[in-house]
């Protein structure tokens, strides 16, 4: 079948994709031993370390362990952090999972809104405010956003916590807290998400609008919403599909920087964190998820807009 | 049996409105810096001061240091510690102590973590630091509460019972023998394999990059905790701590620096300057590599020391709350300094003008661009620094700056922190300088920094008078050896000092005790936190 | 009313305006950025300092132009080099035979899922980070989203009657690209290129919050910003919004320009 072509070659991305990231990362310059030894690392301790660690065996035959070990079911040991990776990653994928699944989910929606507004009122003071709204945000730095949220409802109103993924003094925080937790870091996705998932929707419901079979459908007598939603929505989704796609592995990954803003202990943190302090084997596992979440992805968004679309084809 | 009521040492009175806290809720590196988190709670395996603190929880001092470098017996497993033959063999008096789980501590207990450190090699975090553990001849238990440490010569006992004797925490050997030390490096991060322990609290859970959450030892023969529930939550960054407190999340956090005076002026909450850490930012000249050969002459050293204005680094990029340092001792506590240091006179000090004549004396003179050169090399190098770190960012520029006004040309670069260490352990000939932090053990002699070939040594430097200086400062007894050590490393500039840093800690409203809660040269002691009306639930 | 021709003409007066900022702008006013003056810290606008100082003392109008003609001189060759790449790519794929794009398309995936960060921080090792490196990796960053856009729109164009007409008369594949396709992918495109620049000033400013980005004493606007965030419980106004009115106004130049060519090419 097609789609199982599809991931075969797919399976052929997704080596390339974790043998370049194995190479680089084990040769960047550093080294875990640094990251555990610090500052007090010394050239004999740092030997020691990486003998224990299975670092001084040639490179290639590292490159084959890992294999052989993924084979058998078995992602490896965080150096750093002293744990079974694939518990690690599992742990960290639920957060992630919960907070970008709710905040893309209410960006797309969001998005599909503004953006079938601005395309029916081209021109008009509507559009034109979603368009301020739209690159007014665009703009600002994640980081930036996430600072002014944080400063006033979480400091200035203190309705909202700082940071974190649960009150820590309570033993067993419940689903309120986690919700409470969970606002600001989806809000501030969401002021990210929302402009870039509609900026081509905007222009493309536009396009659509003009076009002449709309034209002729209105002629006709077609109510204006069944136009809308039955045919210029189908017509027009495709950038959007095809930016969701390109953003599926996202959900699975989180994104670095409001992770790290928010303290939100999600995929994406454990991604810079491992990357910096070079603890490769939950780095190349993580990447090796992503290479897969992003073949899906693509895969996903390629199909919808093949059936949304049944002209082309997207193989 | 239990040890009774609080520690000898003059303390805050405790008014009759004291209420249990409840939770307290800190960051790892209150006191110490931001944004690391806690992964490892085994004391023997771990050299970030951030872990340290979460084990130093769990596991008692065999001899607790106080922030005047003394012992404090009452607050030590050890009850006495006396060196017969005045510093070659040492005999150990333990207290009657518990595990928490009923067991007695014994000497055995101190044997078994002595074991284990062998057993580790250089993977043992304070290897080498007081000597240990090669030092040691000999370890034996005559009785079950007492040790008797031998070692292989005769030392300074003021140096070996603070750095080295220190290390020899009990730990829970009827618990941990049946582990190989594999599983015991496995282990680390596991709190189920540190529920034993004697120390005040005892963990309950590890999340990474989250939090770490103690409990009260119930079988602590210390003092009683007045909270229940200790947690050390994960902070990125201290901008971010500081508004933790400020909604609530938080009890305490770091200050940074730039926002001092702001933080002073918040209502409801308090600020409370600790003193300075034991330790010092340094530039260090790297001497082994080709480019930089300059850095080998001590005048061009004392001119670097010479152009740089440390009290303007201090105003500047600390705020006014730090202390220019001149040598390997820090200023405070003045334990250790030697007259000459304590009088405030020194070998260099801020002064351009000798600067530049000590740099014409080396042979250089100021070339067409105004830069210093020799031999038609110019006097000029690239700074490394940690990258992400605003406050060496701003170290580094005043000194750009100081150092162009004398005819030296300094680059700043920015590195990853790994990468960093990595050209600075193993790679001379990659790195010029680096700018970092150093931290002093309770006895702050230099056999580990400045001798020749020592293991933190890493810029090339070597001088025989300084390596007699060490020597006398670890093995003849008293302090004369350490006076003459310091005096000529100030006169030397190995590494060229520069301040060091008074953090400040912003608490919330009723949270109290925190002066006495944090000690700059390590172990944290939470008998000592207590609040009042206003806390938290 | 045709706001086609007033947005275009705004656009670029403001583009042209950012631009002089930057490039021009430390020419006529000459303060040396990086010169410290502790007595006057962190003071807001005055006559001595039109935009007030930092923490160190520095004048915030001259680090504010110099980080101006830093950041452009990153930002501006690599959303070009980003849309070069990008568009070559995307077109390669749509318009060549199945199997090189099924090829390409595989490559794209790899390139899409390479963590940006890791490329950065290998690369941040490797080579010293001069303006040169940051343009090519900034570049090397941003193009698989365009390219994969690009793909996606050629493959739904190419196969629309007016294209298999020009094909039947004998065209070649140049001059179907040229003539016919790029004027339909061309509103995808435009609004693209626009966006290209934003996320390159944004990923320089994502840089600096990692100390990859331009490196101390020099600055940007993302790293100015970064810094002011730093110290925000203090409200240096004259800090954060300089910085930030220059990034929005460089975003709003490039999308108006973009959105008045896109309306002018349509006729309306």
């Amino acid at each position: 079948m097609i789609v199982l072509r599809r991931l075969l070659s797919s399976a052929v991305s997704i080596f390339i994709l974790v043998t370049l990231v194995f190479f680089m990362a084990h040769l960047t310059p550093g080294g875990p031993a640094f990251s555990i030894l610090g500052q007090k690392a010394t050239p004999q301790s740092v030997a020691a370390l990486n003998a224990r660690l299975g670092l001084n065996t040639p490179l290639l035959a590292q490159y084959g362990i890992w294999w052989w070990h993924l084979l058998q079911g078995r992602l490896g040991y965080s150096y750093l952090l002293n744990r079974p990776v694939g518990a690690l990653l599992w742990s960290y994928e639920v957060n992630t999972l919960v907070f970008y699944a709710v905040a893309i989910s209410l960006s797309t929606v969001l998005a599909i809104l503004l953006g079938l507004a601005q395309g029916v009122w081209h021109g008009r003071a509507p559009a034109k405010l979603i368009g301020a709204f739209q690159l007014g945000f665009y703009a600002t730095p994640p980081f930036f956003t996430a600072a002014i949220l944080v400063l006033v409802f979480a400091v200035g109103l203190h309705w909202l916590p700082a940071s974190g993924i649960g009150n820590p003094r309570l033993a067993h925080p419940g689903l309120g807290s986690f919700a409470a937790h969970l606002v600001l870091p989806v809000v501030t996705v969401m002021l990210l998400t929302v402009p870039m998932l509609s900026r081509y929707f905007g222009e493309a419901v536009h396009e659509e609008l003009g076009k002449d079979y709309v034209r002729t459908a209105r002629a006709k007598g077609v109510g204006f919403t069944a136009i809308l939603f039955r045919h210029v929505l189908r017509n027009a989704l495709r950038p959007l599909v095809t930016m969701l796609g390109l953003s599926f592995p996202y959900i699975f990954t989180g994104g670095v920087i409001v992770e790290s803003v928010f303290n939100y202990p999600g995929l994406g943190w454990l991604l810079w964190r491992s990357a910096l302090s070079q603890d490769y084997p939950v780095l190349i596992a993580i990447v090796l998820l992503i290479g897969l979440l992003t073949v899906l992805g693509n895969l996903l968004a390629d199909l919808v807009n093949g059936l949304l679309d049944p002209r082309a084809n997207y193989e | 049996m239990a040890l009774g009521a609080a520690p000898a040492r003059a303390q805050s009175a405790i008014s009759a409105s004291v209420q249990d806290c409840g939770s307290i809720v800190i960051p790892p590196g209150l006191g110490i810096g931001p944004g690391a988190d806690v992964t490892s709670l085994n004391p023997l395996l771990t050299s970030s001061l951030y872990n340290q603190e979460a084990a130093g929880l769990i596991f008692e001092q065999l001899l607790w240091i106080n922030r005047y470098h003394e012992i404090d017996y009452e607050r030590s497993i050890a009850s006495a510690v006396t060196s017969p033959d005045d510093g070659r063999t040492y005999d150990i008096t333990l207290r009657p102590w518990l595990w928490s789980d009923g067991a007695p501590v014994t000497s055995a207990d101190v044997l078994y973590a002595f074991q284990l450190m062998k057993a580790f090699g250089s993977a043992y975090a304070a290897y080498g630091q007081g000597g240990m553990p090669d030092i040691i001849g000999s370890i034996t238990a005559p009785d079950a509460a007492h040790v008797q440490v031998v070692l292989k010569r005769n030392v300074n006992p003021q140096w070996f019972i603070l750095n080295g004797l220190s290390q020899l925490m009990p730990l829970p050997q009827h618990v941990w023998a049946k582990y190989t030390a594999d599983e015991i490096w496995q282990g680390q991060s596991d709190p189920d394999f540190f529920r034993v322990g004697d120390g005040p609290l005892l963990p309950v859970a590890l999340n990474i990059g989250i939090d770490a959450v103690f409990v009260p030892n119930p079988l602590y023969g210390g003092a009683k905790m007045h909270f229940s529930r200790f947690v050390m939550k994960f902070e990125n960054a201290e901008g971010q701590e500081l508004q933790a407190v400020q909604s609530g999340d938080l009890d305490m956090s770091n200050i940074p620096f730039d926002l001092y005076a702001k933080a002073k002026q918040l209502p409801g909450d308090e600020v409370v300057t600790l003193p300075p850490s034991y330790s010092y930012h340094e530039l260090i000249p790297n001497m082994a590599n080709r480019t930089t050969l300059f850095f080998g002459d001590v005048r061009v050293r004392q001119a670097l020391a010479d152009a740089i204005d440390q009290q303007r680094i201090v105003d500047l990029a600390m705020h006014g709350l730090g202390l220019p340092v001149y040598g390997p001792v820090p200023p405070y506590p003045p334990t250790f300094l030697s007259p000459a240091a304590k009088a405030g006179k020194f070998a260099v000090g801020y002064d351009p003008a000798r600067a530049k004549t000590l740099l014409a004396a080396a042979g250089f003179a100021p070339g067409p661009d105004g830069v210093l050169q020799k031999n038609g090399l110019p006097l000029a190098f690239t700074l490394l620094i940690p990258a992400g770190q605003p406050l060496r960012i701003e170290i580094a520029e005043s000194i750009q700056q100081d150092l162009q006004a004398v005819g030296i040309a300094m680059k700043v670069r920015q590195m990853e922190f790994n990468q960093l260490l990595a050209a600075m352990v193993g790679q001379p000939q990659a790195w010029q300088a680096i700018l970092i932090g150093m931290n002093l053990g309770a006895y702050p002699s230099g056999e580990e920094l400045f001798a020749q070939g020592a293991a933190l040594n890493n810029n090339g430097y070597a001088s025989a008078e300084m390596d007699q200086l060490i020597t006398m400062s670890t093995d003849a007894p008293g302090l004369d050896g350490l006076f003459a050590y310091q005096d000529f490393a100030s006169a030397q500039q190995p590494v060229i000092f520069l301040p060091n840093e008074r953090y400040s800690v912003l608490v919330r409203k009723g949270l109290h005790g925190v002066q006495d809660f944090l000690n700059p040269l390590g172990a944290w002691a939470p008998e000592k936190l207590y609040c009042t009306s206003g806390g938290a639930p | 009313m045709n706001r086609g021709r007033g947005g275009l003409t705004a656009g670029v007066s403001l583009g042209a305006a950012v631009l002089a900022l930057g490039f021009i702008g430390p020419l006529l006013y000459r303060a040396d950025p990086y010169a410290i003056h502790p007595a006057h810290a962190l003071q807001g606008p005055s006559l001595a300092f039109p935009l007030g100082t930092d923490e160190l003392g520095r004048d915030g109008l001259a680090l504010l132009l110099s980080g101006g003609q830093a950041t452009l001189e990153v930002a501006l060759p690599a959303a070009l080099l980003a849309f070069a790449t990008g568009l070559a790519y995307g077109l390669l794929a749509g318009l060549g035979p199945g199997w090189l794009d099924k090829i390409l398309m595989r490559l794209l995936d790899v390139v899409l899922a390479l963590p940006s960060l890791v490329v950065l921080i290998f690369f941040a090792a490797i080579v010293p980070l001069n303006n040169t490196s940051l343009v090519l990796l900034l570049g090397f960053i941003a193009w698989p989203g365009l390219a994969r856009l690009v793909r996606n729109e050629v493959i739904a164009q190419r196969g629309r009657d007016f294209i298999l007409a020009a094909q039947q008369s004998g065209a070649g594949v140049f001059y179907l690209a040229r003539v016919h396709l790029l004027r339909v992918i061309a509103p995808v495109l435009v609004v693209n290129a626009t966006f290209l620049v934003g996320d390159t000033i944004f990923a320089l400013s994502a840089l600096s919050f990692l100390g990859l980005g331009v490196q101390p004493p020099q600055v940007s606007w993302g790293s100015l910003m970064q810094s002011a965030l730093d110290i925000i419980a203090l409200a240096p106004w004259w800090l954060i919004l300089p910085p930030g009115l220059l990034i929005f106004a460089s975003l709003l130049a490039a999308s108006l320009t973009g959105q008045g060519l896109l309306r002018r090419g349509r006729g309306r």
